[in-house]
């Protein structure tokens, strides 16, 4: 079981130094499966318009964006990902990174309105007490279970509620400058994110730590990412199973 | 799903000084475009002239992974359009003693509403009839009666209203039915029946006449009698009232 993905984010922040510019073009053109790029001199964005995809590299981060697109499973990010963190860190001659983060945003589709949604929602993780019932919540209109905790030596921020179509915009920021055709920036956001359920269960996870040493960049991207799809699949067990047949 | 607190992380179209422990930023310099690839996927420069080029409202903070990239974290916090509820860094993690999440049991998932709903009514008047029978012979019994008379009463309304929920509906109505005559006089014995009877029924996968009809059969078995068509003469239960139909 695996739960879909429509946006991925592996941010790796770092001290500047004035050696990074004379390696910004260089490191970046080694970079392939991007058509386009972009830049302000100072930093440069390549883009691959097809997977909605793209890698920034600035003077203290570089990251790696899909935006919108739906991936079943963890493979495609690997592979886009897998070549930034081993070529980047090493060229750009980063040490340590001060912040190293992997957010993710999955959606797991319902047959259900939304209004029944945030009803499971509010059940499986509100208190539901007389109290609550009579003086400060009747029966909520929508619902949000946001939390902060550490996990394994990793902070995560996770937000699980009930997302219409509707709020894709507000709930994804999709960045259409960047992961975007041109001529698919413009589009009207029902126009252009029509494949997004209608209903569905958000569940957007961020996944970070801090102060690591560079040769560790592929342990905690492989760390968090089986981090991700542990929670990920965890949540849609807690909030959309029902007991068993027979039991 | 409600929104979180909005925030916004930086991005370098600054010129930045930086040195071994020194990440101050200057003023933003004027963005410009250069723009490459193949010729009819290259980004046009001045098709969004009008927006500087990454200067969007993000979800994040120094201590959040954006979704976005943008130019200017103190522009944007400035501009009224964010509330940063923790601006700053936020204490990392303590490197606590490493007990892994587990892996929750496989379950089996629904994407509709009806078995959620039956689940989650179930399990409260489970929950109800067991406060029911630990209040017996107390005070607090009456009070109890009422709140699971109530909640059999709301349960019927919520799962009516909709086709999907229907057959619950008629499940409860059936319970409030059995229950009606024995309000005055439920033994332990008839409580725990009833109790298993709506965990069978939590457990199956649908809700069809069958099931129903078993169901019936059931509660004919731990109550001892059958519904009756006549109208209840002695209650005067008005949510109850609504139901007899």
């Amino acid at each position: 079981m695996s739960v879909t993905s429509y946006k991925t984010v592996f941010r790796a922040d770092y001290k500047p130094s004035l050696g990074f510019y004379p390696k910004l073009f260089p490191v970046a053109a080694e970079l392939s499966g991007y058509k386009d790029w972009v830049t302000t001199g100072l930093a440069v964005t390549l883009q691959n318009f097809d997977e909605r995809c793209s890698v920034s590299l600035a003077h203290n981060f570089f990251v790696y964006v899909r935006d919108m697109k739906r991936q079943d499973d963890a493979k495609f990010d690997n592979t886009m990902i897998q070549p930034v963190i081993e070529n980047v860190p090493a060229r750009l001659g980063i040490d340590t990174f001060q912040r190293l983060g992997l957010r993710c945003w999955f959606l797991q589709a319902v047959k259900m309105q939304f209004e029944q949604l945030v009803f499971i929602v509010n059940d499986k993780f509100f208190l539901q007490t007389k109290d609550i019932k009579e003086g400060i919540c009747r029966s909520p209109s929508d619902a949000a279970y946001a939390v902060h905790f550490n996990e394994a030596g990793f902070k995560v921020r996770l937000r699980v509620g009930p997302m219409k179509r509707e709020e894709v915009e507000a709930q994804f920021l999709p960045d259409r400058n960047s992961n975007f055709a041109v001529r698919e920036r413009a589009l009207p956001s029902e126009e252009l994110f029509g494949d997004i359920p209608e209903v569905a269960l958000l569940m957007d996870i961020d996944i970070s730590s801090i102060e690591i040493k560079s040769n560790e960049i592929a342990k905690f991207f492989e760390n968090s990412q089986a981090l991700q799809t542990k929670l990920s699949e965890n949540i849609v067990k807690y909030v959309l199973g029902v007991p068993e047949r027979g039991k | 799903m409600v929104m979180p607190a909005p925030a916004l992380m930086d991005f370098p179209q600054a010129a930045s000084t930086g040195g071994k422990n020194n990440q101050s930023k200057s003023d933003a310099v004027s963005s410009y475009r250069i723009s490459g690839g193949p010729a009819l996927r290259a980004t046009i420069p001045n098709e969004y002239s009008a927006e500087p080029l990454y200067e969007v409202i993000l979800l994040s903070s120094p201590g959040v992974t954006g979704a976005q990239v943008s130019t200017d974290l103190q522009a944007e916090a400035k501009g009224g359009n964010t509330i940063i509820l923790r601006s700053g860094s936020t204490p990392h993690a303590q490197k606590t003693a490493h007990v892994a999440l587990q892996e929750l049991p496989k379950a089996r998932i629904s994407v509709l509403f009806e078995p959620h709903l039956r689940h989650a009514s179930v399990r409260k008047i489970q929950t109800l009839m067991s406060e029911f029978r630990q209040a017996k012979g107390r005070p607090e019994t009456s009070t109890i009666q009422e709140e699971l008379k109530s909640t059999l009463a709301d349960t019927y309304k919520q799962a009516v209203v909709s086709t999907e929920t229907r057959t619950f509906a008629t499940a409860i109505s059936m319970l409030q039915d059995f229950l009606r005559p024995h309000w005055s006089n439920l033994p332990d014995q008839q409580l725990t029946g009833i109790d298993a009877k709506l965990t069978w029924l939590d457990s199956q996968r649908d809700l069809n006449p069958p099931v129903l009809t078993k169901f019936y059969t059931d509660l004919v078995g731990v109550l001892g009698s059958r519904l009756s068509l006549q109208a209840p003469t002695m209650d005067t239960d008005d949510d109850n009232d609504d139901f007899d139909q």
